[in-house]
């Protein structure tokens, strides 16, 4: 056998020792602990209870410690609230666990049961005890369960401890539970008689801009009571500072929605103009590739809630690929039968897709009925952030943003850089010599179509997120999606982006004042008005005709 | 001169005189035939033709200024539309005159009284008035503003579309006091003449087909005109006109709004037939149909327009109450026969079936 | 063929003092022309004088500028700066193609614009300019005078007895001459015909030379943009050559066949 060496003895013999070392420790820790519950607890029971002055300490030995001890906090105060605590005969609080009493301080069975009544807390205590409550959950991890408590703590402002909510606001990383609670101390703060108090109450509520602390302040100013000058000078100024903090949040939520609304026209749009801006065609049908690809969307998402319901939430990243397919084989399908025989007649193109369109609405309500669609958004598109007060970002329009811009790229990058885009700009911008340089012509023209189409149906997987998807929802996309090609100019991408982004900013500008019909309206004078000046498009090709 | 010949030269004459005929014939079968009798026409088809002879009007201006001029608008449902909604202005304000209540829209709204914009159509000859001199000058302006900076061909179009999109959101507000998305009903005298009478319904029946016989020889004669000519010399070659000294864009204006206007006139005869009239008449959808109507008759020809839309709606209201969900399909498929096959429409079609074996002759 | 007279007895509303004073005055004035499309200059530093009485020949080879030079001068295409006038004091390039028209300027185009739906007649008819508003226009009758006056175009351009074929039925010369016919019904001061005999037969092309020289008239300016030299050589007076946009050489059909320059341009690389 060989001799084991010095470090594997050493190894062997610290192993234990350490061991035993952090037994100790934590059995001693135990023990502090069980000091530190037993004084926490004391005056509970008996004579002379003050089970206020026990609730508070309570909250601040949540505060200081460790997550075994918040446990213990909630647990008890969980007691305390269903009139589980018993106080026995030796002023000792024992938790009724059902079948068995607990110890209150060890939580461990009592051989001993006592027979006394459970303890019944004042209105008083009750209401603290809530308060207390809502201070400990302040501390749990989940963020639902915080907000909750901070709306409880809000609604009991005058119970609230000041000196632990301040210490619990220095750690809180959710913007909208520190607003309430800012908000919460601010209504304590105001309600002093101390000047000093209320000076320093208004300044912290400034400090938390929001539409609730303005309405505070302005109360406050409004109140007949109010005579101190520098009280009221002080609100003043805290109004107009959080007015402008509105605002801000205003247009930054304004531009947000404006982006967003901008990524859904480009995403629609994106489709037609490569169809209408590269190849000239008028494609009245357009909405329904839209409508085919928010369908797709749906059929995926069924299939996957009953087949693979473990990866429900993938079901959209399934779709997009799926759903360009569709579309793009849908498109190809309608330029072999119709459009390959109307290049160059315009108006005919546009009447015959017309009629497609109508076939294709109808077939879609007869497969699936004309009633709004319902889906499940996937869970990680579901809610979204507060970025600050006033200003709330929803996951599913970011992801349509993020999806506008991949998408946008991507056919960009397909057209001005790859073969692919080389040979549809030469078919469409000279059709006859490509032919005679060996360009077949006619199935550049039917997978130019077919791409359009894709992009279309990309644009309804990611309308199913957003919009109400039924049978006509093509119908008011088509619209926009054609304002945009006409204002960015056919035949150019930048153009569409441009113009969506142009289109999408201005209505969401003049929606909120003037109405959406309106913004709509407006939108449209503005398009017939640029085209005034350059009738073909803000981005165009200079050529000689 | 041989038979097609005469068919050509004189389908001015045949038209006008099978509309009159039309006109006359509703009255005296309904009142001195018997209701068993095969040739009795009933309240009811009378109602429908002449409602089908109101798109016919907006059909045949829409040809006007599409085949003569070359301005395809897939918004003559807005003009349609304004001389709809100005004739329920003014029926309202006769059914009030009679019953002393207001409509129930505008109950529901609270008002206790008509606002001012619409005490304006008290009398219906200043209505017909103000709904073709609105038309005008709504057309006119939308015109200037588009030709001046020669929009034109497919761009002009989809404009026209948004526009009626626009118009169509518009009309759905409820604030408005337009009678929002129900629209505007409970129409009972119109004239002195109560609505329900079978004999006012089968009078605007015969009137409808007067009126177009009417304005169909009033846009033949422009069209047959110098200045006809300078449509079609607008729609072939907009800049050889130019080059010639010619103000196409006045041409157009000129043109456009004198459509608009025929157009506004086939809605105040329509809605009174109908009923009602809601912001559906505005939908994008239906202006595209009006383009169809004139395609599947064929363009460039008037009577063209008129077959169509009488063909197309004809077969929408007998599919329509036998299988509704049939006719979209039909009319898809028609519309795709004809942009693809036949370009000329069937009636188009049909004149130079029967011109072929003769030299041609200009129009 | 008619030999047409140098212009018909239509009267362009000028008196004849107006008359007698254009001769051999400045039709058309062009000075430092430059046009650019894009980044491509299309004409340089062009400088040409066109006298009335005169039939001018610009020829050149492909791209060397000579429809756009017919561009600008009827306010197709808007150049970049330059001197464009009519009679020395009308600037061309302010006001729009209709009005240019009016002021006497007609162009044939390369490819015959004539209205194909409409009858020869009324091709001939539609250019007959009644005034200006649309009553006028709404009635289909015509004054003694005008009748006269269309049956003589009809008469010159040999078209007589076609005046109620639809256009687009002619052979491809007749179309040629139809919308001559059409720019002659203004009795224009300037004409300016690009390309007229492309395409047409050896007949037809004598046919057109012997109607143009008819044209011509000491209160008329003929501009003629053409390949066809022996055509060229039967109507022109001066001929200007044109070529990537500049003015290479001008003189006499001789003088300009001889420059080395032209030369080399046409026969050299």
């Amino acid at each position: 056998m060989k001799r084991p060496t010095m470090l594997r003895v050493l190894a062997w013999l610290m192993g234990p020792l350490i061991l035993f070392s952090i037994f100790c420790m934590s059995a001693s820790a135990q023990s502090v602990s069980i000091e530190h519950r037993t004084v926490v607890l004391s005056g509970l029971c008996g004579d002379g209870a003050t089970p206020g002055l026990v609730l508070t300490r309570l909250v601040t030995h949540a505060l200081s410690n460790n997550e075994k001890e918040q446990v213990w906090v909630r647990r008890i105060i969980t007691a305390l609230k269903e009139g589980q605590l018993i106080c026995n005969d030796s002023d000792q609080a024992l938790i009724n666990d059902g079948r068995s009493q607990l110890n209150a301080i060890t939580l461990e069975a009592v051989l001993q049961k006592s027979s006394n009544p459970p303890y019944v807390p004042s209105m008083v205590i009750m209401r603290k005890v809530a308060i207390t409550s809502a201070e400990v959950n302040l501390f749990s991890s989940d963020q639902s369960v915080r907000r909750e408590a901070a709306e409880q703590i809000d609604k009991f402002y005058s119970l609230l401890d000041a000196s632990v909510i301040t210490q619990i606001l220095k750690n809180e990383p959710d913007s909208e539970v520190r607003s309430m609670l800012t908000l919460a101390l601010a209504k304590r703060g105001l309600k002093s008689s101390d000047k000093k108090d209320q000076l320093a109450a208004i300044l912290a509520v400034s400090q938390s801009p929001s539409q609730a602390s303005r309405t505070l302040l302005s109360n406050l100013l409004g109140d007949k009571n109010l005579t101190d000058p520098e009280l009221k000078l002080a609100s003043q100024t805290a109004i107009r500072h959080i007015d402008q903090w509105l605002l801000f949040a205003n247009i930054c939520s304004i531009l947000f929605s404006g982006l967003s609304y901008a990524s859904i026209l480009l995403l629609t749009a994106l489709g037609l103009s490569v169809i209408f801006g590269l190849m000239g065609v008028i494609n009245l049908a357009h909405g329904e590739f839209i409508t085919i690809g928010a369908y797709s969307t749906f059929i995926v998402e069924q299939l996957m809630k009953s087949y693979a319901p473990a990866y429900f939430d993938a079901y959209i990243f399934v779709a997009i690929p799926i759903a360009f397919c569709v579309c793009a084989i849908f498109g190809m399908v309608l330029e072999y039968c119709v459009i390959r025989f109307l290049y160059r007649r315009p108006l005919e193109t546009l009447l015959a897709t017309w009629a497609v369109s109508l076939a294709m609405i109808k077939s879609i309500q007869l497969l699936f009925g004309s009633q709004n669609v319902e889906f499940i958004n996937p869970a990680f598109l579901n809610g979204g952030v507060q970025v600050f007060a006033g200003f709330v970002v929803t996951y599913n329009r970011v992801f349509a943003i993020i999806l506008a811009l991949l998408i946008f790229t991507a056919t960009l990058l397909i057209i001005r850089h790859t073969r692919f885009g080389l040979l549809i700009r030469a078919t469409t911008q000279l059709r006859d010599t490509a032919r005679s340089l060996g360009v077949p012509a006619e199935r550049i023209d039917r997978i130019s179509f077919g791409l359009g189409a894709g992009l279309a149906g990309l644009a309804g997987v990611v309308l199913t997120q957003i919009a109400s998807v039924n049978p006509s929802m093509g119908t008011s996309f088509v619209i926009d999606a054609f304002m945009v090609v006409v204002l960015g100019g056919a035949g150019s991408l930048i153009g569409t982006a441009v113009s969506s982004l142009a289109l999408g900013e201005i209505n969401q500008w003049i929606e909120p004042l003037y109405g959406s019909v309106t913004a709509k309206v407006a939108v449209l004078i503005i398009i017939v008005l640029i085209i005034q000046r350059r009738p073909q498009g803000l981005f165009t090709s200079k050529t000689r005709t | 001169m041989s038979f097609k010949q005469t068919l050509i030269k004189r389908q001015e004459f045949i038209l006008v005189t099978v509309l009159l005929l039309i006109a006359a014939y509703m009255p005296l079968s309904n009142r001195f035939l018997d209701v068993v009798n095969p040739f009795h026409m009933s309240l009811f088809s009378i109602n429908l033709i002449g409602q089908i002879i109101c798109f016919a009007i907006l059909a045949m201006a829409l040809d006007f200024v599409w085949g003569f001029a070359g301005i395809l608008s897939l918004g003559h449902g807005v003009f349609f539309g304004i001389g709809g909604y100005v004739m329920g202005f003014y029926l309202i304000n006769a059914s009030f005159a009679e019953t002393k209540v207001l409509p129930d829209f505008m109950l529901y709204m609270g008002w206790k009284d008509f606002p001012l914009f619409f005490q304006i159509f008290k009398y219906l000859s200043v209505s017909i008035a103000m709904a073709v001199l609105l038309t005008f000058a709504i057309a006119g302006i939308f015109g200037f503003a588009t030709f001046r900076s020669r929009i034109n061909g497919v761009y002009f179009s989809i404009i026209t579309q948004a526009l009626t999109y626009a118009l169509m959101l518009m009309l759905f507000i409820n604030d408005l006091g337009l009678g929002g998305n129900n629209g505007m009903t409970g129409f009972r005298s119109l004239a002195g003449y109560k609505l329900a009478d079978i004999s006012t319904q089968i009078g605007l029946a015969s009137v409808s087909c007067i009126v177009l016989a009417i304005l169909y020889l009033l846009l033949r004669y422009i069209v047959k005109s110098s200045f006809g000519q300078a449509m079609i010399g607008v729609r072939d070659d907009e800049a050889r006109l130019r080059f010639l000294g010619f103000r196409t864009d006045r041409i157009k204006l000129f043109a456009w709004c004198l459509s608009a206007a025929v157009a506004a006139i086939a809605g105040l005869l329509y809605v009174p037939q109908v009923g009602i009239i809601n912001p559906n008449i505005v939908s994008p959808m239906l202006s595209v149909e009006i383009a169809v109507w004139v395609a599947i008759g064929g363009r460039g020809t008037l009577i063209g327009a008129i077959i169509g839309a009488t063909l197309v709606n004809g077969l929408k209201f007998w599919l329509s109450a036998k299988a509704p969900s049939v006719w979209p399909f039909i009319l898809a498929a028609v519309t795709l026969l004809i942009t693809i096959g036949l370009s000329n429409g069937l009636w188009g079609g049909t004149l130079q079936l029967l011109s072929r074996s003769h030299a041609r002759r200009g129009v | 063929m008619a030999y047409g007279v140098g212009h018909c007895s239509c009267s362009a509303g000028r008196t004849q003092d107006e008359e007698s004073e254009m001769q051999n005055d400045t039709a058309i004035y062009v000075n430092g022309l430059n046009v650019k499309f894009g980044g491509f200059a299309a004409i340089t530093n062009l400088t040409i004088e066109i006298l009335y009485g005169q039939t001018r020949a610009i020829i050149g080879p492909n791209g060397a500028g000579k429809t756009t030079f017919m561009d600008v001068i009827t306010g197709k295409t808007r150049p970049q700066s330059g001197e464009v006038l009519l009679d020395k004091k009308l600037d061309l390039t302010s006001i729009d193609e209709p009005s240019i028209a009016r002021k006497g300027i007609g162009r044939k185009f390369q490819k015959p614009s004539i209205f194909e739906a409409l009858s020869v007649e009324k091709n001939i008819e539609l250019a007959v300019r009644k005034g200006l508003g649309f009553f006028a226009m709404l009635s289909s009758k015509f004054s003694l005078t005008q009748r006269t006056q269309i049956n003589e175009i009809l008469a010159i351009i040999n078209l007589e007895n076609e005046r109620d074929r639809m256009a687009g039925t002619l052979s491809h010369g007749q179309k040629q001459w139809l919308e001559i016919g059409m720019l002659l019904v203004a009795d224009p001061k300037v004409i300016l015909l690009d390309e007229p005999v492309a395409g047409m037969t050896d007949h037809e092309t004598d046919k057109t030379a012997e109607l143009i020289a008819s044209l011509r008239s000491p209160t008329r300016a003929i501009v003629v943009v053409e390949h066809d030299m022996d055509f060229v050589n039967k109507i022109a007076d001066i001929v200007s050559v044109l070529h990537e946009g500049q003015l290479l050489a001008e003189g006499s059909m001789e003088k300009v066949r001889n420059d080395p320059r032209v030369v080399q341009v046409y026969l050299g690389r």
